[in-house]
């Protein structure tokens, strides 16, 4: 019966009955040994866990890579929001979910909710969508009709998208304006919205996004 | 550098005492030197260690909850990289604790180290055990799989048994029924309340290890030396060989097994608790008394262990004490091999020359218990094969696609309504291609109806319009279609138009009747002969088979076929065994498109068959809509091929929306 795990630090000889060489080499078998069986647990953990860095996976093959509903999936990443005409022209800003298929680890959901967009149709054949997520502290923004307002920390955006000076002259803390999402201009004319749906890392000057 | 680095080491240690720490337990004195003997204490804090963090990370992606353990688990088997090995490692490393426990003890005992002064850390020696052997058991249960859900079952239904045990069983399952709660209870032993339990346990075993020290046994004989460098050499080596042994079976294994989904309303007939319970199951098995198998004999044994400091003070009580350990080791083991044995008895089918009863009883069980796993094992693969196809919705594995699969459910619905009188067999005479997997439990009842293997394809119709099949038990052989009367058959029935005109055909009549076959059952629109009635369907062999049906063979006379003949006097051939037809005939055999006649003695009389819904109200049918739905698909096949059946599923959608183009492939 003896004790305890595999230690690896080596200490002075002490009053010990064996010759020093032998001694020495036992002392680095120790370490070597003790050093293997010391991570095994941690080597065998370390795959799994560095999983979440693997690109995404496909969708299963009943719905294949872009969704079976034509509805709401197309080619090239793009998804469609809702019909030109539910936007009046010169109106407030609405918003709209997008609708996607969901992977969420195990579980694959078709057509959900995957995020949602603001958009407005300032003219009649120019229709502008944002990302709703602020791009300060990734929060959610909201439209009052005038300006974009975050509930967070108090970033706002015009109606354009770009960063606003409140009032009172407080400073906006969003290191850039809002995320515009483009707009597939063919399937514009045809009278829908489309959008190159992406969500962007928050907090940083250049809009990058997230894979 | 080197001077700055000792200075933050004398600042670290002042503040800590650390060097002083690691000298306390690297120089601890080992009276008669080191040696391999003392190594099991430490293989079991390695492998303990070992779990812990396997476990840690295990956690990072399991799901405590009725629709997700499960599903979780097949993720970290299947689909994440190294996930099968840390699983696979976590699983027999917990078995490695399990066979060291027993070592460690026996090696305690027979050196004599559990007497004076060391009773206490006996006592809590036995303490860890009782928590590994609880680990074990809460762990079995977290993949959600059939097996882990029906062993624990049994676990936790005979906790009830002693006064007040339905509390602590209730306690224990979070609720009279298995759910959410008992999986989020167990994962908070498993995880929580029983690691926290045995490292405080631990640290008390080793500090008061530590007290006492070793019990060297014969150590004046040789020269005393602390625990470093050599012991800790023999102790990692031991681990290490430990570690090779447990990534050799994990290889092997390639991880560990998982079976299919929990699903509490099918019993699984081969639920067996982890092998190193196995002995207590055994145990079971030999007291008529639940009560005395599974508590008194197993707690008067714990009671024994946690005497043995007291015993050992009689005279020879030590000698009592190491027999009787032997003597329980030993029976643990044989009890576990007479299990396993049982299991396996019908590898002895054949070298028993005289067999008694108990034998074949034996090895009945255990062809029963062989079948379970071997269907437990289909399924999972039919599960995976839904994954991949479907994926695996919100609602879980159970819910969201085994419950609607007809490959899964048709045999059981099959077993329970159908097999007392029909079987499921292929024909060697008449083979069939059905790709489906094994069915040989679907076997014939009693009451003998029809073999429905390959119902209304070409080789099943072959058959049945065969004078010398129509009357063996595959067909009507056993029902009273074929009842002979007056030394011929049932006037005017099937069986005996078959035997009276079929014979003696001639080449003519032969092809035609071949024809016939063919238009008859291109009627079922069956997914495994598409091709076969879509090329007879080209080369008119259907419309002469429509021919020889409606003139030559005048099955017309009692048979509807579309507009020809009329109801009444014998089922209905239009869409013969299609989805439609079937559902129709299980719903109500008696109903004017098949079986009309109430008189028995009518040949057109249905031969016993029940209706199984033939009530508008849901309720007093005896299968639902659902039920119904699984067994039509699985006896067509329609399902087996995922690809296919969507296909053919969006084609008919398609050609209803749009009926002026035909569909690519025939609908369902």
């Amino acid at each position: 019966m003896a004790d305890a795990p595999d230690v690896q630090v080596s200490a002075p000889a002490e009053g010990s009955a064996e010759p020093p060489r032998r001694r020495f080499v036992v002392e680095i078998g120790a370490i070597i040994v003790g050093g293997i069986v010391g991570v095994f647990p941690i080597l065998a953990s370390i795959f799994p866990f560095l999983d979440p860095l693997r690109s995404s996976r496909k969708s299963p093959e009943f719905y294949g890579d872009q969704g079976r509903d034509p509805e709401h999936s197309g080619p090239e990443g793009y998804l469609r929001v809702c019909g030109l005409d539910a936007l009046t022209v010169g109106a407030p800003p609405q918003r709209f979910s997008v609708i996607s298929n969901q992977t969420d680890a195990w579980n694959f959901s078709p057509q959900q909710p995957i995020g949602a967009v603001y958009a407005d149709r300032p003219q009649d054949n120019v229709v502008r969508v944002f990302n709703v997520t602020c791009p300060h502290a990734g929060c959610s923004v909201s439209c009052d009709g005038q300006a974009y307002v975050c509930p967070c920390h108090n970033s706002s955006f015009e109606l354009d998208g770009s960063k606003r000076t409140s009032e009172s002259g407080r400073e906006n803390p969003s290191p850039r304006p809002l995320d515009q999402l483009a707009v597939d201009e063919s399937r514009l004319a045809t009278g829908d919205v489309w959008v190159e749906f992406k969500n962007f890392y928050p907090g940083r000057k250049e809009k990058t996004a997230k894979s | 550098m080197k001077d700055s680095l000792r200075k933050l080491a004398d600042w670290f240690d002042d503040r800590t005492g650390a060097r002083q720490l690691m000298h306390d337990s690297l120089y601890e004195d080992v009276p008669g030197g080191s040696r391999w003997i003392y190594i099991s204490g430490s293989m079991l804090v390695f492998a303990f260690v070992t779990q812990a963090i396997t476990g840690l990370f295990l956690w990072m992606f399991y799901s405590a909850g009725s629709q997700n353990a499960w599903e979780s688990v097949y993720w970290i088997q299947n689909r994440m990289q190294g996930g099968w090995f840390l699983r696979g490692v976590h699983h027999y490393m917990a078995q490695a604790m399990v066979v060291l426990l027993p070592l460690h003890l026996l090696q305690v005992v027979i050196c004599k180290a559990y007497v004076k002064p060391r009773e206490i850390n006996f006592w809590l020696g036995l303490v860890l055990m009782q928590i590994t052997l609880a680990l074990g058991l809460t762990g079995y249960l977290l993949p959600w799989d059939q097996k882990g859900y029906w062993a624990t079952k049994v676990a936790t239904e005979l906790m009830s048994l002693p006064p007040g045990g339905n509390y602590i069983q209730k306690l224990v399952v979070g609720g009279s029924e298995y759910g959410h709660y008992t999986l989020t209870r167990f994962f908070a032993m498993h995880a929580g309340v029983l690691p926290a339990l045995l490292i405080g346990v631990l640290v008390l075993h080793v500090a008061m290890f530590r007290k006492h020290g070793i019990t060297a046994v014969g150590a004046d004989r040789r020269p005393a030396e602390y625990f470093w460098p050599g012991q800790v050499f023999k102790d990692a080596a031991g681990c290490l060989v430990l570690m090779g042994i447990v990534v050799a079976i994990v290889i092997h294994h390639h991880g560990a097994d998982l079976g299919p989904p929990a699903e509490p309303t099918e019993a699984y007939g081969a639920a067996r608790p982890e092998w190193y319970y196995l002995f207590l199951f055994q145990l079971l098995k030999k007291f008529h008394n639940e009560f005395v198998g599974a508590i008194v004999v197993p707690g008067a044994v714990m009671a024994f262990l946690f005497a043995l400091p007291l015993v050992a003070k009689i005279k020879y009580g030590h000698v009592v004490n190491v027999c009787v350990i032997l003597i329980l080791v030993g029976t643990a083991g044989y009890l576990t091999y007479e299990a396993i044995d049982h299991d396996n008895y019908r590898d002895k089918r054949d070298l028993l020359t005289a067999p008694s009863a108990t034998d074949l009883e034996r090895i009945d069980a255990s062809q029963k218990f062989h079948l379970s796993k071997d269907l437990a094992n289909q399924e999972y693969q039919r599960v995976e094969q839904l994954i991949d196809f479907y994926g695996i919705p919100k609602q879980g594995a159970t819910l969201g696609l085994v419950r609607d699969d007809p490959e899964i459910q048709g045999p059981r619905l099959f077993l329970r309504n159908c097999a007392s009188c029909h079987s499921y067999q292929p024909d060697e005479q008449n083979p069939v291609a059905l790709p489906g997997p094994n069915a040989e439990h679907l076997e014939h009842g009693d009451m003998g109806a029809p073999n429905l293997y390959g119902f209304a394809s070409r080789a099943w119709l072959t058959g049945l319009l065969n004078p010398e099949r129509i009357i063996d038990d595959d067909y009507f052989g056993a029902t009273l279609h074929a009842q002979q009367i007056d030394g011929g058959f049932k006037s005017g029935g099937m069986v005996e138009y078959v035997c009276d005109t079929l014979t003696d055909l001639s080449q003519q009549q032969q092809a035609q009747l071949k024809d016939l076959i063919a238009t008859l059952s291109a009627e079922a629109n069956l997914p495994q002969q598409a091709e076969q009635d879509a090329t007879s369907r080209a080369n008119g062999q259907l419309k002469k088979g429509r021919e020889a049906l409606v003139n030559e063979f005048s099955c017309i006379d009692c048979h509807k076929f579309h507009d020809e003949g009329d109801l009444g006097s014998a089922p209905d051939l239009t869409g013969y065994g299609s989805a439609n037809w079937l559902r129709e005939f299980i719903s109500d055999p008696n109903h004017e498109r098949f079986y009309a006649a109430t008189d028995p003695a009518d040949p057109a009389a249905n031969d016993r068959m029940p209706a199984f819904a033939r009530f508008t109200d849901a309720a007093k049918n005896q299968l639902t809509d659902h039920e119904i739905e699984m067994l039509v698909l699985w006896l067509r096949s329609d399902k087996q091929d995922l690809k296919q059946w969507e296909q053919r599923r969006s084609a008919a959608t398609a050609y209803e929306a749009d009926p002026v183009s035909p569909p690519a492939v025939d609908p369902p």
